[in-house]
């Protein structure tokens, strides 16, 4: 089933653009994965629907809210590296979210 | 007629994203040191403060390097998330600034 992977910074505008880069790539790669992004206020709201929760590099100052968050609602959660984000490298994104479903079936 | 020189979109896309990174550095190391003033930990709190302003010139630098562009006659085509970027620049300066004055009041506490 296809992994539904939410990306999440500050105003959604960053992490807007590098989704926009990761679906490219997600195509391209064939990955079976949905990657959207949203503003940091609206994702507990969205945590019941998605699989992997991705935090910009940027918020790693709330990482503990996310992980409280992530741990009651059973969400994989991960900071996003600081070379991907920078780069906007969406091929980079793509396995670094892929990687997080790893030893999963 | 002239063509004028116009900064490249996916160039300033990259610019924004690293301003933005080095500007989520030092609002990381600003909420650290709040946090070690609050403990009383002084050096600590200061030494962290340096960090997030040597952070704060990485992202200055970003920034300006493509403003200035603009005045050596390079246009720079407008984005959202440049201004985004600069948004994240000058609203963590100012919580570098506030927290240096807490940092000051939680001295000035323990000295009492």
């Amino acid at each position: 089933m296809t992994k539904q992977v939410l990306l999440t910074c500050g105003a959604g505008a960053s992490s807007g653009f590098m989704a926009a880069a990761a679906r490219k790539a997600a195509k391209k790669l064939g990955a079976d994965i949905e990657v959207k992004a949203k503003s940091e206020t609206e994702v507990e709201a969205s945590l019941p629907d998605i699989d992997l929760l991705l935090v910009a590099p940027h918020l790693k100052y709330m990482i503990d809210e996310v992980k409280e968050l992530c741990e009651t609602n059973h969400v994989k959660y991960n900071i996003i590296p600081q070379r991907v984000y920078g780069a906007l490298d969406g091929k980079g994104l793509v396995q670094f979210a892929l990687k997080q479903f790893e030893g999963e079936d | 007629m002239e063509e004028k020189e116009i900064v490249d979109r996916d160039e300033l896309a990259i610019v924004s994203m690293s301003t933005i990174l080095h500007a989520g550095n030092a609002r990381d190391f600003i909420f650290q040191a709040a946090n070690k003033a609050a403990e009383g930990q002084f050096d600590e709190a200061n030494q962290l403060m340096k960090q997030a302003n040597d952070e704060l010139i990485e992202a200055h630098h970003a920034q300006t390097s493509t403003i200035q562009k603009e005045a050596e006659g390079i246009e720079i085509p407008y984005s959202s998330l440049f201004g985004h970027a600069q948004d994240h620049v000058m609203t963590v300066k100012t919580e570098y600034n506030l927290v240096k004055e807490i940092i000051k009041l939680y001295k000035r506490l323990e000295e009492k």
